[in-house]
């Protein structure tokens, strides 16, 4: 597959391209992480997160590519890599601590958030992840989702994202997030 | 101009997408207005919350995804026996007894040879396939070639038949190497493409409740665990195929030995759903537990589907 047919497919979130890149490119990339000392796990989380990071780009059609795809792919990684390095090696004890604590909240309200999509029925779910993280206009969702038009993609977007919405709220009440 | 309402301003303000001076604006606003802030800041949790629920999704499908080294690499790392386990599996699965006659011949001559084993299984022509074994101890292959007449004598062996002829044959095997070897080639049959079959999602059509039947294997492909299918066939001189599917297992009856089958899969949110193509049909294989007739599908948009994944495998 070319990389301009890759990128064609990607604008219209064909996700079988994600496969097909996630497996033609896993030795090469991880290669990053494990010939800098990383082991394979940190190297297999580095290149998801490379290859979601452009695919979000990709398919939201904010990405303007000067490069093969796998060299994007590779400095993305690259950089990815070197940054945990650093924090890797700036971190004390004490800090590490911190950042657990700040985190707390957040990472709660996160869990009550997911906990809330997951309630939602798999039209919304895909309606939503499509539309706010692979950032799929309204024409493409209708495809993908096989809805009559755009215009009821663009009211099924807006009715999930109300239940989700004062699903949510109800649930941060109770747990004293308002 | 109407007046955009706050809730659509600020899904602009976290998408990016607002000029800087829209941006510089908005956000003084933000600094000056609590509720608008309050408001700001819930939706910017939904939002991140959404991307991060598509993001673990994501990955949960990567994670299923086969990435370790191939089947060669995979050959000459290990012992005789999961060479030996690879090629049972071929064997079952579709060359025929007139192949395996071929094989003993190329078995007898390449005794102590040092050459790995491998299977193409997608060849028409059963002649193309080779087999080679490595084969260090000549008692070993006393026994395999054993383990191979009773093959040929029954090409509708299970695989738990096979390994356990093996484990018998080979001290360091367990079935359990076999069993997992034996899954590998397995692999090439059914890669996991998500197709974006929309049918699936929606809730009026017979697609939507047809995939209801299939719970287990639903539940179990939601959760990123999508297991390799255990394929057992047995040949019948019908033209038309039948099938049993239940508990990941699929049996097949039918004539496999001129042609070999192909296994497809597509996996969507709402589950996964498996195909089988032989001498150009499609069909659908489906939760079954009386053995009854493969229907073949007849959905034009699905066969192209279905094409489309073959020809990128």
């Amino acid at each position: 597959m070319k990389d301009s047919e890759i990128l064609e497919r990607i604008s219209r979130g064909d996700e079988r391209v994600l496969d097909h890149l996630y497996e033609k490119y896993y030795r090469m990339m991880t290669k990053v992480v494990l010939s800098n000392s990383g082991n394979e796990d940190e190297a297999k989380d580095v290149y998801q997160e490379a290859l979601l990071a452009f695919w979000q780009k990709a398919s939201s059609g904010k990405l303007v590519l000067t490069s093969k795809i796998s060299t994007y792919l590779y400095s993305i990684c690259l950089n990815h890599w070197r940054k945990e390095l650093d924090r890797k090696s700036r971190l004390s004890s004490e800090e590490v601590d911190g950042e657990e604590i700040q985190g707390h909240d957040a990472k709660e309200r996160l869990r009550i958030v997911k906990e809330c999509i997951d309630e939602l029925g798999d039209v919304c779910k895909g309606v939503l992840t499509y539309y706010y993280f692979d950032g799929l206009g309204m024409q493409d969702i209708a495809e993908k989702m096989n809805f009559a038009n755009t215009d009821t993609a663009k009211t099924k977007k807006y009715k999930c994202k109300k239940k989700l919405d004062s699903l949510i709220k109800s649930k941060y009440t109770a747990e004293d997030f308002f | 101009m109407p007046q955009k309402n706050n809730i659509e301003r600020i899904e602009e303000y976290h998408s990016g997408n607002m000029s800087p001076e829209e941006t510089a604006s908005f956000e003084k606003e933000l600094a000056s207005d609590p509720s608008l802030r309050a408001e700001s800041n819930f939706q910017s949790d939904i939002i991140n919350g959404i991307k991060e629920y598509r993001k673990t999704q994501l990955k949960t499908r990567l994670n299923a995804i086969d990435v370790s080294p191939g089947w060669m690499e995979f050959a000459q790392q290990s012992a005789l026996v999961k060479s030996f386990g690879g090629i049972a599996v071929a064997t079952v699965i579709g060359s025929g007894v007139y192949l395996l006659a071929d094989t003993k011949e190329d078995l007898a001559a390449s005794q102590n040879e040092e050459v790995i084993a491998h299977a193409e299984l997608n060849v028409p022509e059963a002649k193309e396939i080779q087999f080679e074994l490595v084969l260090p101890d000549p008692a070993i292959s006393d026994k395999i070639e054993v383990a191979i007449k009773e093959i040929v004598k029954k090409p509708a062996e299970t695989k738990a038949a096979v390994a356990q002829m093996v484990a018998g044959s080979v001290n360091s095997a367990t079935e359990e190497d076999i069993t997992e070897v034996a899954e590998k080639p397995m692999e090439t049959f059914a890669p996991s493409f998500s197709a974006p079959d929309a049918a699936d999602i929606s809730d009026n059509t017979e697609l939507a409740s047809a995939t209801l039947d299939e719970v287990p294997t639903v539940s179990a492909a939601n959760k990123g665990e999508l297991k390799p299918i255990e394929v057992e066939t047995k040949y019948s001189k019908n033209s038309k195929i039948k099938y049993k599917y239940y508990d990941g297992k699929l049996f097949l009856n039918g004539n496999f030995n001129e042609e070999p089958y192909e296994i497809l899969e597509i996996n969507s949110a709402s589950g996964r759903r498996i195909f089988l193509l032989h001498l150009k049909k499609y069909y659908e294989v489906k939760i079954n537990d009386r053995l009854s007739e493969l229907p073949e599908v007849r959905d034009i948009k699905l066969i192209q589907e279905l094409r489309l994944i073959k020809a990128n495998k």
